[in-house]
């Protein structure tokens, strides 16, 4: 057991290696990261970020229980065993989110939260179960079907957080989960696929991304319109703040698609990532990653598209 | 319709073709025999554009978009239906899909996601979406891997189809009899270069080579 977490420990070091990072400054950058968006979330959604932060928690955990790494892990390990590394692996996995929660005094949800990874330590889940999720984006595949029925469960609970918001009349919890939304989005664009599904297309690197564009974008509005319009009707003092946000949603979502293949078919090295983080604090900064990002990615899928 | 000359490609130092020779002429169907590793697939790859070479290949304009490639292991998504695999490949190739069902000629659960397609499932689901591309040059690597015998006579039957529609059609296979029921030549492949080459009106010819093969293969 004490192999499977060391070769864990390396897994988890060639990770940030490969994604450019040494892992003895990956740590204390993680940290910084995890304690920064904590602190932004209880700041912003006060006494509804607890349950924000119980959902990330649990949906992260939630990976833990796919069926063909537990496969795997009972093929390994005696049933105790199998049942221990499950339990630590789900105890480290959560123990900084209760941290943080037992840091904001919520000691009841902090105790709740520790309960659900104990059961979910138990569970398992088939993710190739014979249940096809329905998707209306079928037509377009495969980004917004595929990144639908991966995100599915999470949908309820930003659409949800709209509601609370209207209910309670917090127009911060509404734009957070019209932004919520729009990250979500741009997550669908952060894996790069096989080279084949870009190399079967029959058409110029420009025209490829623009085809790419348009869907992202007709998709992104049909799933955050419901939002906006919401926000619009029961906050109508801030339609201008709304509909700049579902505007600059779009525009990065758009950037996450030109970023994605400014290094196809690599995945997205370091300094690119840094320039997209750049380009969400600082807004006026996309009109120079944008043009970058888009000529790079032309010529890119030159190299594939092109015969 | 496809002629290589002189074609060559390393991995770093590694020589995994080395002067290729090849002319594909359309309506005809080509077979390429050779072990584990001894670049089928790489070879493969160049024709179809995947991969940088030196040398020259001269095709059609854009053959490319004109080009079914069966991968030995197809990538699927883990979460895509046959169905939209199959429309993804058609959208790629601006064709029109109507009537999927009726096309569905391996009877798939195209409604299932496709990572929960058996191995030789998978085959027959890429093989279906290139076909429905509309495609005018087939590469089909491995096509009969993993492929239960109903399928492979099926798939048999589809290529001397797309022979009759005068498609040119390049396969390999490590299932020799199957090559020899299709294929109009068929290379012999090793370390990278054609060290043989059988034509079907010499059947006899080509078992030879083939017995010659596996008593190399195993000395």
């Amino acid at each position: 057991m004490k192999e499977y977490f060391q070769l864990r420990i390396k897994m988890l070091n060639r990770h940030f290696k490969d994604f450019g990072v040494e892992p003895i400054l990956a740590y204390p950058i993680v940290i910084l990261l995890f304690t920064g968006i904590s602190t932004f979330l209880y700041g912003k959604l006060q006494e509804y970020a607890v349950f924000v932060y119980c959902f990330i928690a649990i949906s992260t955990l939630s990976k833990l229980g796919e069926k063909k790494r537990n496969d795997f892990l009972k093929s390994c390990f005696i049933k105790r065993n199998y049942f221990k590394v499950r339990w630590i692996e789900n105890s480290l996995l959560v123990l900084p989110f209760i941290l943080y929660i037992l840091y904001q005094k919520d000691f009841f949800y902090a105790v709740i939260l520790y309960l659900i990874a104990l059961v979910l330590s138990f569970i398992i889940y088939n993710a190739t179960a014979s249940f096809t999720i329905p998707t209306p984006f079928s037509k377009k595949p495969f980004e917004f079907s595929v990144g639908f029925r991966n995100t599915c469960y999470i949908y309820p609970f930003i659409y949800w957080l709209t509601y609370k918001s209207i209910e309670v009349n917090n127009f911060n919890l509404g734009a957070f989960s019209l932004i919520a939304l729009f990250f979500m989005l741009l997550n669908y664009y952060s894996k790069i696929e096989d080279s084949y599904y870009a190399w079967i297309y029959k058409k110029s690197p420009k025209d490829f991304i623009v085809n790419k564009i348009k869907t992202g974008i007709r998709y992104g509005i049909i799933l955050s319109l419901p939002i906006c319009i919401a926000l619009s009707v029961f906050f109508d003092t801030y339609i201008l703040i709304i509909f700049s946000f579902q505007l600059g949603g779009l525009f990065y979502l758009t950037q996450a698609i030109v970023a994605k293949y400014s290094m196809f078919p690599e995945e997205v090295n370091i300094p690119i990532r840094v320039l997209i983080v750049m380009s969400m604090f600082f807004p006026p900064f996309i009109l120079i990653t944008f043009p970058y990002f888009y000529s790079k990615s032309i010529e890119k899928l030159n190299a594939v598209l092109n015969d | 319709m496809i002629k290589i000359q002189n074609l060559s490609k390393k991995y770093g130092k590694i020589q995994v073709l080395n002067t290729i020779n090849l002319e594909l002429e359309r309506g005809k169907i080509y077979g390429i025999v050779g072990e584990n590793g001894s670049g089928k697939t790489t070879l493969f790859r160049c024709i179809a554009g995947m991969e940088k070479y030196n040398g020259k290949i001269d095709t059609i304009q854009n053959m490319k978009d004109y080009l079914g490639f069966l991968e030995t292991e197809s990538y699927f998504f883990s979460k895509i239906t046959g169905r939209e695999y199959i429309q993804l490949l058609c959208n790629a190739r601006e064709k029109e899909l109507v009537n999927i069902e009726e096309k569905n000629i391996f009877d798939l659960p195209l409604d299932k996601y496709a990572t929960a397609y058996s191995t030789g499932m998978k085959k027959k689901l890429a093989l279906t979406a290139i076909l429905l591309q509309g495609n005018s040059v087939f590469i089909l690597d491995e096509p009969f891997n993993g492929v239960d015998i109903q399928s492979n006579i099926i798939i048999t039957e589809l290529i001397h189809k797309l022979k009759e529609l005068g498609k040119l059609v390049i396969i390999s296979s490590h299932i020799f009899s199957t090559l020899a029921d299709t294929c109009d030549e068929i290379h012999l492949l090793e370390n990278g270069s054609f060290v043989k080459k059988v034509f079907k009106e010499r059947e006899f010819d080509l078992s030879n080579a083939v017995i010659w093969q596996h008593i190399r293969y195993f000395n």
